[in-house]
């Protein structure tokens, strides 16, 4: 743990303008996107084949403990040299979020409390780590082999940075993540699901789902059971074509950001 | 020896079936594989039989491809005109977004009708089995086989013992079941009466339906030991058990996609609030199992900590909460509530347990006078209730604790046996009467 208990004494040195690395750049940028996925195959990547390249050792670090992985960021932190650690040594608040994941509360002990962010102050004042409840502002579904995907999009409470989460196949969940651009803990849980959708899906378009299916289904219903011509690809795929229709709704309409655009 | 060719049929579901059933015939289909460890099976993968398809097979395949995708898009397109008048299905955005949907079950389609009548073509095949022959995964084989008078039997994935009576559902939005193969092998005459009045309603369909069992391998708690059970799950002794199935909500119903997940989280905060003030909450502990798609590992963290964060919100203690072990939650459960119709109704029914079922409002299958006493035969028959409110779902799960209501509950499930063969019978019975009817059967068609 010394890396680590260093980099807290020794708080943030900035880079000069134009130092940037290009790998630690693509990191970054995944990393606020929320991509944490792709940042990992390219954290991955700067680890084997950049060692050298301290910036980017750093926003690797900083995408393991997005993902909550505090002891490979702590290994991969320890691993760096001292050069590296002086010159790109970690962000106060990635910092404090590594040492909360790697359950050592004693390195905090010297730290000072910087003006942001208020997760960061609350920590280091108070000892509480604050979850804050994502406003969502935005809900998009899409129906993925018959599961639906909801993807909750809303400002981090702690920074103001947008995120955006999603949601398979369930909203009566509670999940809590690491918020990419402050390391503050964001939380949605089902009272929060349900507003958004309440919110965000008015009994108008409750009304026009309903009627649409109905609608659509009485239209298929000859159709499907044979009292009418159909062609032979609607035979084959019976009630896969109903699905398949309601599948295409869901992303023309269901799917749209705005309801009030929703006949 | 003749062939049986099997489509849609799974093994880890149905592997008993499959394997008396590879003792009489060939057993060959597109999916099969020989089971590990039993070299005294044998069945008959027909695609690597097969081989790749020649050439000029694959230029014909093609063709019909790029016709059916081009039919079935304008039939998507005037369908979706019904639905949505104002949109422009035209428009070159909508058009991709179709074909994208289109071309992979157009592919799948075709896929299986080609290499079907490749494989009748080389090796005559007696009949098609199929498994739940409404999906597209086998009903294209079943098309294919009646088009070229081979006779087809279709097999159930589940039972359906509290299938809606036509009578009372048929309205606006509601859709058949759309069997497609000459027979339909049921679970049981319960489940033949049922589907023998619905089809009465569609001349069109020509299904004949048999109860000769579904063979599917034994889910419940048969041979467990409930208190061995519930001691394996971690319940207290001295308390009664009370399991809550979760239901989900597929993408593929308009009217649920967004209202039922605000149902279903109105549902549990219901029963929760309705438990902490009720009168058999320092008497059971709670069990709630998920739905199987709640329970995917990427799911079911985030689904459990939902619970258990609503459940501690109205001061309860933790519930358990389950992924899997259904059969031993089965087992050790005294009551099961479960959240709308399930098909595991049948299991509880089958283990001799009362259940009460709470219904979100997104499905209510009804607003018919009466649809909570009969809506279906096992409702009729008084061996469940149905329930829309927390509150009532404790009250009838107190009730289900005394014991004159016991008495009451078996002999209704005991009539109910009687009245529709409904005692249990092992899926090596199962297997084998469906296996002598087709010997039967064949044998007469020859």
């Amino acid at each position: 743990m010394s890396g680590l208990a260093i980099a807290l004494k020794e708080p943030h040195v900035s880079r000069r303008p134009g130092q940037t690395s290009s790998l630690a750049s693509q990191l970054r940028e995944l990393r606020l996107k929320g991509q944490l996925g792709p940042a990992l195959q390219l954290a991955s990547q700067a680890v084997t084949q950049h060692a050298d390249d301290g910036e980017a050792m750093v926003e690797a670090v900083c995408v393991l403990v997005c993902l909550g992985e505090g002891q490979p960021a702590a290994q991969l932190y320890q691993a760096m040299t001292a050069d590296q650690v002086q010159e790109n040594s970690l962000a106060p608040e990635v910092l404090v979020r590594l040492a909360l994941l790697l359950g050592r509360r004693d390195l905090l002990e010297e730290m000072k409390p910087p003006a942001q962010p208020p997760w960061l102050v609350e920590v280091l004042t108070s000892g509480t780590d604050p979850t804050a409840i994502l406003t969502v502002t935005e809900v998009h579904i899409r129906g993925d082999n018959g599961h639906s995907v909801f993807t909750m999009t809303g400002a981090c409470p702690h920074c103001g940075q947008t995120l955006a989460r999603d949601f398979r196949t369930s909203l009566l969940v509670h999940v809590e993540w690491i918020c990419p651009a402050c390391f503050g803990l964001v939380g949605l849980d089902a009272m929060a699901t349900r507003a958004a959708l309440n919110k965000l899906w008015k009994g108008d378009d409750q009304a026009g789902l309903r009627r649409w299916d109905r609608d659509l289904i009485d239209h298929l219903r000859p159709v499907l059971t044979g009292a009418e011509p159909r062609p032979f690809m609607v035979q084959a795929l019976a009630q896969e074509y109903h699905f398949l229709l309601n599948e295409l709704i869901l992303k023309f309409v269901a799917g749209r950001p705005d309801p009030e655009s929703s006949p | 020896m003749k062939t049986v060719f099997v489509n849609g049929v799974m093994l880890d579901r149905c592997g008993v079936f499959l394997q008396l059933l590879a003792q009489k015939f060939q057993v060959a289909g597109p999916f099969l594989g020989n089971p590990p460890g039993r070299p005294d099976l044998h069945f008959l993968n027909s695609r690597e039989a097969l081989g790749p398809a020649s050439e000029e097979q694959r230029v014909a395949w093609d063709a019909q491809v790029t016709r059916e995708v081009s039919t079935l898009v304008e039939q998507v397109q005037r369908d979706l005109a019904i639905a949505l008048p104002g949109e422009d299905f035209e428009d070159p955005g909508h058009m991709v977004e179709i074909r994208q949907q289109v071309l992979p079950r157009v592919e799948r389609v075709l896929d299986l009708d080609h290499h079907f009548r490749r494989f009748q073509a080389s090796c005559p095949v007696s009949m098609v089995v199929s498994g739940s022959d409404y999906g597209s995964h086998s009903r294209a084989v079943v098309l294919a086989a009646k088009e070229l008078g081979i006779p087809t039997l279709n097999i159930e994935h589940g039972f359906f013992f509290t299938r809606f009576d036509w009578n009372l559902i048929d309205g606006p939005g509601v859709l058949p079941t759309l069997f497609a193969s000459d027979f339909a092998n049921l679970d049981n005459d319960l489940e033949v009466e049922v589907f023998s009045r619905e089809a009465a309603h569609f001349p069109q369909v020509k299904t004949q339906f048999l109860g000769l069992g579904t063979p599917l391998g034994d889910t419940s708690a048969r041979d467990l030991d409930s208190r061995t059970s519930a001691a394996a799950l971690g319940l207290a002794e001295d308390k009664k058990h009370v399991l809550i199935l979760g239901t989900w909500i597929e993408a593929r119903a308009m009217n649920s996609v967004v209202q039922g997940q605000i149902d279903l989280i109105d549902t549990y905060e219901d029963l929760f609030r309705s438990l902490a003030p009720s009168d058999v909450r320092q008497n059971i502990d709670l069990v709630i199992k998920v739905h199987p798609a709640d329970g995917h590992p990427e799911v079911f963290q985030g689904v459990k900590a939902g619970l258990e964060k609503m459940a501690l919100s109205f001061g309860l203690p933790m519930p358990l909460i389950l992924s899997d072990r259904l059969p031993e939650a089965l087992s050790a459960c005294d009551v099961a509530i479960t959240l709308g119709f399930s098909s595991v109704l049948y299991d509880i029914f089958q283990l001799g347990k009362p259940a009460v079922v709470m219904i979100p409002d997104f499905l209510v299958p009804s607003r018919r006078e009466n649809w909570q006493t009969e809506l279906c035969v096992p409702l009729r028959a008084k061996v469940m209730t149905v329930v829309e409110s927390g509150a009532d779902a404790w009250v009838q799960v107190g009730a289900a604790f005394r014991p004159e209501n016991q008495q009451t509950f078996h002999r209704a499930a005991q009539e109910l046996k009687q009245k529709y063969h409904l005692e249990y019978r092992s899926v090596v019975q199962k297997s084998a009467s469906i296996i002598t009817w087709m010997e039967e059967f064949l044998s007469r068609s020859e």
